[in-house]
């Protein structure tokens, strides 16, 4: 029991570090690279909404447009660093900073203020207007301030997130981007209609904020309403450092945390728990089905028929006196049985579930009958042949059950995956959508997060097909008395 | 069609199979307490598909593609050949006994005498079926270096049915060639005549 019990936690670290090797392995493909954008370990340089917010005020202030497109999307995030430093520049750079502003006092909707903006968007703005920016942004320091910090953004998220109210909102979208990491993080569980109604009101904000199209309609359902806020947290895992306030301790960890790994682990982490949507899982398990039938059907055939096979050939080669001759002869026939059965796996044709499942099963006997019967075969020199030919029928089927005992739960975690490969086969060339097919589809469209989990599933499979294995070697070891 | 590239990729894998194989068994059960490198060797078998594996190799490397192949097959039937080194199923012979007497360790006697046994053999034989089932899903993955004239694999998974019987007795005569050949160099000590 302590064996069995320190082999399922030796599973745990062996898994995790085979999601580490399975991420590096596919994530540095031409499919997958393409994908990403983040470094995939380490990222030397994290982005936080101040070192984000800096590198867009020197480009702005220098009037270039990248500069005040940055600042645009930065939004409020921005105006912690831009309004501390504003005071300080000179009055054409700050009328060119503000000028990048002026999306985001639209975006506000501060009340009687934002006439400048629409006209300077428009791009008929003049001196005036750039006066009157610059005194909505000082106006703005003076109310808004306080607001600015990361207690009252969550407080003021909390109340929003309780019940609807104007000024609730008001106040919300008068700190524009800097609330989106609480309001991202205040999402949370849904699970009731409270929930659906929490994530809706706060789905909005986020929306209105990013200009994503993150809503949820009013009839929306729990799952509905589950998707879209996995959505957000998605789009947030991959935008949302530019808007995330870091100290300095905070910006060390973003090395790792702002790495693909990581983001593959956080959303992995929020399905696993039950606080995205599960989409991977439930497609996983939707492919899951069609290919169980096909590796239970291959597994029977590698573990069951195919020892069976091979038993009931060597205690009928017991009553033959010319037995190498018999020995040589089933050989070549399993050898052309199973090439034949290798040409079926790989000709493209359809195919009915019966008759792939069929087509498993014999090549898994096959395969097995052939392993196992020349394993067996060994032990039967001419010596035992001769003395087992003269007992009785009983005592040669025991004789080859015994020899044949230990051979089969070592051939299990081997026959794992032959027949994972055996099914991909049958899938891609009959047009099961199975997890095999969804493999070679996956690879093809880099999808990352499929080939990882297919990996962790097999390894996981393997893993616990080589525990129960061995748990049967041991027994069997001491049922003969036999040293390991 | 000449199916010269399966053929290469599959004598390769023999290679790394024959070479590699008994070394893992040996390691796992005389350097290694516990079986513990085979059994995380079979884990990570299990969990990458060879093909994929075989795949994303070629991007990496400018090898050929039968070179590709025959190492990922090569690899996977090492490790299925280490695990049954490494289980070898401890029975007590004369010569266990007798080579204990003589002071070498049951370890290296049961590796030994498990590096002779029918099922390596058995799994060596099959090293081509690995090979074929891997080229086909490659051309599935339209791996571009994969190209049916070279590898029966590949032609049989575009279609081509005139190819089948060269295709079975080509493997057959593989597999029972292999069965030959691994037989002779891992059975060839006294005790294993018969087979």
């Amino acid at each position: 029991m302590a064996e069995l019990l320190r082999r399922i936690l030796w599973l745990v670290p062996v898994l995790v570090i085979g999601a580490l090797v399975a991420f590096l392995t596919f994530a540095t493909t031409v499919h997958v690279k393409s994908r990403l954008s983040r470094p995939l370990l380490y990222n030397p340089s994290p982005q936080s909404a101040e070192v984000t917010a800096r590198a867009a005020l020197v480009l702005a202030r220098r009037g270039d447009p990248s500069g005040r497109k940055q600042l645009s999307v930065l939004g409020g995030a921005a105006l912690p660093v831009v309004l501390e430093e504003l005071p300080q520049l000179s009055v054409s750079e700050q009328r060119a900073v503000t000028q990048g502003l002026m999306p985001v006092a639209l975006r506000m909707q501060l009340p009687g203020d934002v006439g400048f903006a629409s006209t300077s968007i428009s791009g008929q703005s003049d001196q005036h207007d750039a006066d009157r920016a610059l005194l909505f942004w000082e106006r703005y320091t003076d109310e808004h301030a306080l607001d600015l910090r990361p207690l009252a953004a969550s407080r003021l998220v909390k109340r929003a997130a309780q019940r609807d109210g104007q000024q609730k909102s008001a106040d919300l979208l008068a700190l524009d981007t800097y609330a989106l990491p609480s309001l991202v993080g205040s999402l949370g569980r849904i699970s009731q209609t409270e929930d659906v109604t929490r994530a809706r009101r706060l789905a909005r904000t986020i929306s209105h904020a990013t200009g994503e199209p993150f809503l949820i309609a009013e009839d929306a359902t729990v799952e509905d309403a589950r998707k879209v806020a996995s959505a957000i947290r998605s789009y947030f895992d991959e935008h949302g450092a530019k808007w995330t306030q870091l100290g300095r301790s905070e910006l060390l960890v973003a090395r790792l945390s702002q790495t693909e790994f990581a983001s593959w682990v956080f959303r992995s982490t929020r399905q696993l728990v039950g606080l995205d949507h599960p989409e991977m899982w439930e497609r996983f398990s939707r492919k899951g089905r069609g290919s169980a039938s096909l590796a239970a059907f291959c597994l029977l055939g590698l573990l069951f028929v195919g020892p069976i096979v091979a038993a009931t050939i060597q205690v009928l080669s017991l009553r033959n006196s010319r037995w190498q001759l018999e020995r040589r002869g089933i050989r070549t026939v399993l050898a052309f049985c199973l090439m034949m059965l290798a040409a079926l796996l790989i000709s493209p044709g359809g195919g009915t579930q019966l008759r792939l499942s069929f087509l498993g099963l014999i090549t898994g006997t096959t395969f097995s009958a052939f392993v196992l019967q020349r394993e067996l075969g060994d032990r039967m020199d001419w010596r035992t042949h001769h003395v087992l030919r003269g007992r009785p029928g009983l005592t040669k089927v025991g004789a080859i059950f015994r020899w044949l005992a230990p051979s089969v739960p070592t051939f299990t975690p081997i026959a794992v995956a032959e027949a994972a490969l055996w099914v991909t086969c049958l899938e891609a060339t009959s047009g099961v959508d199975g997890l095999g097919a969804g493999a070679l589809r996956a690879y093809a469209e880099g999808d990352l997060d499929f080939l990882i989990m297919l990996c962790l599933c097999l390894g996981l499979a393997t893993g616990l097909a080589q525990i129960l294995a061995d748990l049967l070697l041991g027994s069997d070891r001491k049922v003969h008395g036999e040293m390991g | 069609m000449t199916g010269a590239s399966t053929l290469a990729s599959c004598a390769l894998a023999l290679a790394i199979a024959s070479l590699f194989g008994p070394l893992l068994g040996r390691l796992a059960t005389q350097w290694f307490s516990g079986r513990g490198l085979s059994n995380l060797l079979t884990e990570v078998r299990g969990s990458f598909l060879p093909f994929l594996l075989a795949a994303i190799l070629s991007e990496k490397t400018t090898w050929n593609i039968w070179v590709v192949i025959g190492m990922v097959v090569g690899f996977t039937q090492a490790i299925a050949v280490g695990r049954w080194i490494a289980r070898g199923d401890g029975r007590r012979s004369r010569s266990l006994l007798g080579g204990i007497a003589l002071g070498r360790s049951q370890a290296a006697l049961l590796s030994a005498q498990a590096t002779a046994s029918g099922a390596v053999v058995g799994t060596l034989a099959l090293t081509i079926l690995q090979v074929v089932l891997v080229e086909a899903l490659l051309s599935a993955l339209d791996v571009a270096l994969v190209s049916p004239g070279g590898s029966v694999g590949a032609a049989i998974f575009a279609g081509s049915r005139t190819e089948i019987v060269f295709f079975v007795v080509l493997g057959a005569s593989a597999i029972l060639g292999t069965e030959a050949l691994t037989s002779w160099l891992f059975q060839r000590r006294a005790g294993h005549k018969a087979r």
